[in-house]
């Protein structure tokens, strides 16, 4: 399959220059990804904002609210609208994230950590399933950044991704900024949890800024990506080559234009990879012509 | 312990402070040194005060875009309080963080801005600002619906009319002030002048509604107040008649309601008509 390429995150705040539509950044976006949750709803402006940009672009549908690790039961009637959604919108793919929100009726409005067992990893694997022939697709799980790790873990992060998806046969939103924020937050190298991940699973790559506290980094998305990340997301095309990239911003959302700026690094760091991959691959390609 | 009770654990932390979760949470990290910064390693507490912060940190930030206007009327300082204390009081079991803090309104009725002088018209007129940002909101996100031109009114026989019902617009709300909360939320959303306190007054009538994309409301005197909530609480034009009658009288009723009739067909409000 091939990649969406390089897209942002729609944000209300952009709707009236992406409807614009003639500003030279929109040509520079290849697609967009949406927040589930801000268009569950039964009508008005933001869903009218949505299918009109749809007409224009392809869309991926990023959902929070899953909680698929819960020991809660799955939220059939949220599903529900999850899939009138995606009906309305004919999405390329659904994500979520690999957490959990809440148990008994709550939604604690965060994406927390689980615990890496092996009955956590059957528990979320089933669910997967059971949400995969719900929505009759299979759907991403994105890593999420975390800030404690619990005693009972008896394998890695990245280790507990891996066997989730292939006991789910569901795919990866691989987030490089979650990554590395956890590398920093729990001690481990980031690039051992690239090297662990089937590149046959990763669909979609997220890129983000976050907040470096000195002691710990918080996941923020309210500001650029910084040069670690950069460095860290080279690393991750090198190995995931032709997936969708997606920059995602979430607070202090600054003028489209910026954003796309801010892509085109991603674009640029791309491309420098394509090409040493090819060169590495055909060496004749880097002699000089005579 | 099982998946189940390591939640249940951790979620009663976020809420209610209980400690339980602390021994689960790794406290063996090595020093970590990277890029030539070296990372503190965080104690138990630290990590879960992070997502304890979090959790009500992002609630408060829901209630102030929700109500702008409570939290300028409020005060940023008297409005993080209260949030705060909302947060804990309340939490959330929706998928989406949009739908949170329905109960606000109510929970303002309870608020004095000095304990020591407690001050109703204060309390209450924060609760209908509350209750009309709310309602703002609900109308903004309700369900599209196509509007009748009332040309099957005019076909139907008048012995037919008292059986007529009538389905609104999904975004039409009646709303009721009792004090000038409306003059805080035109200060603080369209920049009107900024009132000098709380007053109580009559009630005054206002309907809130969105023929798509735009969102309107204005006034209504009370007699078509009245015919409105008749409507909207799915009586029969009898019923709309008996409304208007309270207030002009039962001769002068069924002309009434009939005018009122005509004038929500024209503004788009009516969205099916069926007479039995």
């Amino acid at each position: 399959m091939r990649s969406l390429g390089f897209g942002l995150g729609l944000r209300p705040a952009h709707y009236a220059d992406v409807l614009a539509g003639s500003g030279a950044e929109n040509h520079r976006i290849d697609w967009f990804e949406i927040l589930t949750e801000n268009y569950l709803v039964a009508g008005g402006p933001p869903l009218q904002h949505l299918s009109r940009i749809r007409a224009d672009y392809p869309m991926a549908m990023h959902g929070v609210s899953l909680s698929i690790g819960s020991t809660a039961p799955l939220n059939f009637d949220y599903l529900k609208a999850v899939r009138r959604l995606a009906a309305r919108i004919e999405p390329e793919w659904i994500s979520d994230h690999l957490c959990w929100t809440g148990v008994d009726g709550r939604n604690l409005h965060d994406l927390l950590p689980l615990p890496y067992t092996d009955e956590a990893v059957q528990h979320v694997a089933g669910r997967v399933r059971r949400v995969q022939d719900f929505l009759g697709t299979r759907i991403l799980l994105e890593n999420v950044s975390s800030y404690l790790g619990y005693t009972v873990s008896g394998m890695s992060e990245w280790e507990f991704l891996v066997r989730v998806a292939e006991a789910a046969d569901c795919l990866i939103l691989l987030d490089v900024n979650n990554i590395f924020v956890s590398s920093v937050n729990h001690g481990f190298d980031p690039l051992t949890y690239l090297a662990a991940v089937p590149v046959q699973r990763v669909r979609q790559m997220h890129i983000a800024g976050h907040q470096d506290n000195g002691s710990h980094i918080i996941d923020t998305h309210d500001a650029p990506v910084v040069e670690p990340v950069w460095a860290l997301y080279r690393a991750a095309v090198r190995r995931f080559a032709d997936v969708a990239i997606m920059i995602e911003r979430d607070d202090n959302i600054p003028p489209l234009a910026e954003l796309v700026a801010e892509l085109d690094i991603a674009r640029r760091i791309a491309d420098e990879v394509g090409r040493e991959t090819s060169a590495a691959a055909d060496p004749a390609s880097t002699e000089p012509v005579a | 312990m099982d998946l189940q009770s390591l939640q249940k654990l951790f979620q009663a932390n976020l809420l209610a402070d209980d400690p339980g979760i602390c021994s689960l949470v790794a406290d063996n990290l090595p020093a970590l040194i990277r890029g030539g910064v070296s990372y503190q390693r965080l104690s138990r507490q630290e990590r879960l005060d992070i997502y304890r912060y979090a959790y009500t940190a992002r609630l408060i930030e829901a209630l102030a875009d929700t109500y702008p206007a409570v939290k300028f009327a409020m005060g940023d300082a008297a409005f993080d309080e209260f949030a705060r204390q909302f947060v804990a009081n309340h939490p959330s079991s929706f998928p989406s963080i949009r739908d949170y803090g329905a109960e606000l309104s109510y929970a303002l009725r309870e608020w004095q801005p000095t304990p020591a002088e407690p001050d109703s018209s204060a309390s209450t007129g924060l609760a209908e600002l509350a209750a009309w940002e709310w309602a703002l909101a609900a109308a903004f996100d309700s369900a599209e619906a196509t509007a009748i031109d009332g040309s099957m009114l005019s076909r139907l026989p008048p012995e037919r009319w008292p059986t007529l019902r009538f389905q609104c617009l999904p975004s039409l709300r009646h709303h009721t002030f009792g004090s000038n909360a409306l003059a805080w939320w035109r200060a603080a959303v369209e920049g009107g002048m900024r009132p000098d306190g709380w007053r109580s007054g009559p009630a005054a009538h206002w309907v809130i509604w969105r023929n798509s994309p735009k969102t309107s409301f204005r006034s209504m005197p009370p007699v078509e107040a009245s015919a409105l909530s008749a409507i909207l609480s799915g009586d029969t034009f009898e019923g709309i008649c008996a409304a208007a009658a309270d207030i002009v009288g039962a001769d002068s009723a069924p002309l009434k309601a009939a005018t009122l009739l005509k004038s929500w067909l024209a503004a788009g409000w009516i969205v099916e008509a069926n007479a039995d």
